[in-house]
């Protein structure tokens, strides 16, 4: 759950610049994968080859560099929603008139859904406003939205949500509840949270690499502080840009002010990550690009293991096999120059 | 393998439950490969082949249904096309009418000829446990559950296959797609204090 012992409430920390752009970066990325088609019963088409210049050519990957970050938007990350009722009026003279409760609706189409105005007039002849159970269903009612069902599907209960995550359809289960939910839903971050749990205890992140829901996943582990398991996972599979990201994100999450665009990085991570760019207020470290120092990378990772991980002697024993591997390929690609030479 | 000839169902499902080691005697007049029954040498013993049955008043239980579906006798009778793919409706002309019939079971029994393939193989049912077999019935390309133009279902059969996909869905034994759902950030980023 997002209540923390003092229910720090991490959508003050979630929709910074820094934040969005580092969960942006822990992602693969992989096109194929971002662009898989959805099958939503639509009629297919035929791919079209087309012909193009340079410039047309220039503009077509920026265009996809923009589709990339609209299908991989994070979905928001918020504390469980409090209550909404409120009575309005009590007419007590109204009591008897009607046998069940009268809801009113506005249903004008330029309205949010989650400001539009829903009451409810009891039987009893109180005026009230709706609860959020109460406005979801309503909505669904008289604005659809497409995906979603007036009452929670079962799949979301126990223990129908446990066999699901057993078969490993975690996209398909995170998909739906993004859909079906508000983001501040307790029910939407019960299933996700039940997800996420799964996922980091099969280690199987690889399921959500490229998809929207890894950058979530990412940020529930480092609010949670429980990273060791994605951290081992990237050092195991080499890629500590990724690594030094990820500490990153948990060291902004922990920080006692909530993360803003204005405040400026405070010295005390400009002190402990060497290898970020200084100062830069829209989040375009490149920290951990590949011209960065192989060693400074895992002096930030090593600090990180040392004072901060709980599987320590895991973690360590990780990052020695990638050192020893890393020499052993260097010592190989010299040997090889060397005999490229000779010849 | 089905007998088209006869139309019928040549290997039943029973076999499945019991696999006897006796060969099928050469008068048993169906016309039916004898390497599918065989199998290799030293391969589970040979299925065992069973007259038709049209007694449809007990069903199949759905953990049965599921066993069946991984079987050998599924195997030898389907391989690994859909069930429907072998069958054939029979019409007058060449064009097919746009509904299939309505029920091939009467009184608790198969009461047409070339019944539909859900009907026919009284082992094969439509519940929303029974992924294997929804999963048939679901088009590759776009994720749509099949027409019966395509399928050949009996309308009732077409109707408890639709009621086991919208279970399916509800309680997520079956993986479907979504739309894609976009967020305006601005409706839930807390205001500024």
């Amino acid at each position: 759950m997002f209540a923390g012992v003092a229910s720090r409430d991490p959508s003050l920390y979630f929709f910074s610049s820094r934040v969005q752009e580092l969960l942006f970066q822990l992602n693969d990325r992989q096109h194929d994968l971002v662009f898989k088609p959805r099958k939503l019963g639509q009629k297919l088409e035929a791919p079209q080859y087309v012909f193009m210049t340079d410039e047309d050519l220039d503009k077509e990957r920026r265009r996809i560099e923009q589709r990339l970050r609209e299908k991989l938007q994070v979905p928001p990350v918020l504390g469980p929603r409090k209550p909404i009722e409120r009575v309005l009026a009590k007419d007590p003279r109204l009591e008897g008139l009607h046998d069940s409760k009268l809801v009113c609706i506005d249903i004008s189409p330029d309205l949010s859904d989650r400001k539009r105005m829903i009451t409810v007039r009891e039987p009893d002849g109180t005026l009230r406003t709706a609860n959020w159970n109460e406005r979801g269903r309503i909505n669904q009612i008289f604005l659809p939205v497409d995906g979603r069902t007036v009452t929670m599907p079962k799949m979301f209960e126990e223990p129908h949500l446990t066999e699901c995550l057993d078969r490993e359809e975690y996209v398909s289960v995170l998909d739906r509840a993004c859909v079906q939910f508000e983001p501040d839903d307790p029910d939407y971050i019960r299933v996700t949270s039940a997800t996420y749990d799964h996922v980091d205890a099969a280690r199987l992140y690889e399921r959500l690499q490229s998809t929207r829901h890894f950058g979530a996943l990412a940020f529930y582990l480092a609010w949670h502080r429980r990273i060791d398991n994605l951290l081992l996972y990237f050092i195991q599979l080499e890629k500590l840009n990724q690594a030094v990201k990820l500490i990153h994100l948990y060291r902004l999450l922990r920080s006692a002010e909530p993360v803003s665009d204005q405040t400026p990085p405070t010295r005390q991570e400009s002190s402990q990550s060497d290898g970020y760019s200084s100062s830069s207020d829209s989040g375009s470290e490149s920290e951990s690009s590949d011209s960065d120092s192989e060693g400074v990378q895992l002096d930030i990772i090593r600090d990180y293991i040392e004072n901060a991980s709980v599987k320590r002697p895991v973690l360590e024993l990780a990052l020695q096999n990638f050192q020893h591997l890393s020499a052993e390929r260097r010592r190989v690609e010299r040997e090889q120059r060397r005999a490229d030479g000779r010849q | 393998m089905l007998c088209r000839s006869t139309a019928r169902l040549c290997l039943s499902a029973g076999a499945a439950l019991c696999q006897s080691a006796a060969r099928p005697s050469p008068s048993a007049g169906l016309r039916t490969s004898a390497v599918a029954l065989a199998g290799p040498v030293g391969a589970e013993p040979p299925l065992e082949l069973r007259p038709l049955n049209k007694d449809r008043s007990n069903p199949v239980p759905v953990e049965t249904s599921i066993a069946y579906l991984q079987s050998a006798a599924y195997r030898a009778t389907y391989g690994s096309e859909p069930v429907w793919r072998s069958y054939r409706r029979n019409h007058k002309g060449h064009i097919p009418p746009r509904k299939t019939r309505r029920t091939c079971i009467r009184g608790g029994q198969l009461s047409t000829g070339n019944p539909c393939p859900a009907c026919r193989d009284e082992y094969l049912v439509l519940d929303y446990r029974n992924v294997a077999l929804l999963r048939q019935f679901v088009s590759e390309s776009t994720g749509e559950i099949l027409d019966t133009s395509r399928t050949g279902l009996c309308q009732v059969k077409h109707r408890e296959l639709l009621a086991a996909m919208t279970k399916a869905r509800e309680y997520g034994t079956l993986a479907f797609d979504v739309p894609f759902r976009v967020y305006d950030y601005s409706e839930y980023k807390p205001s500024a204090a």
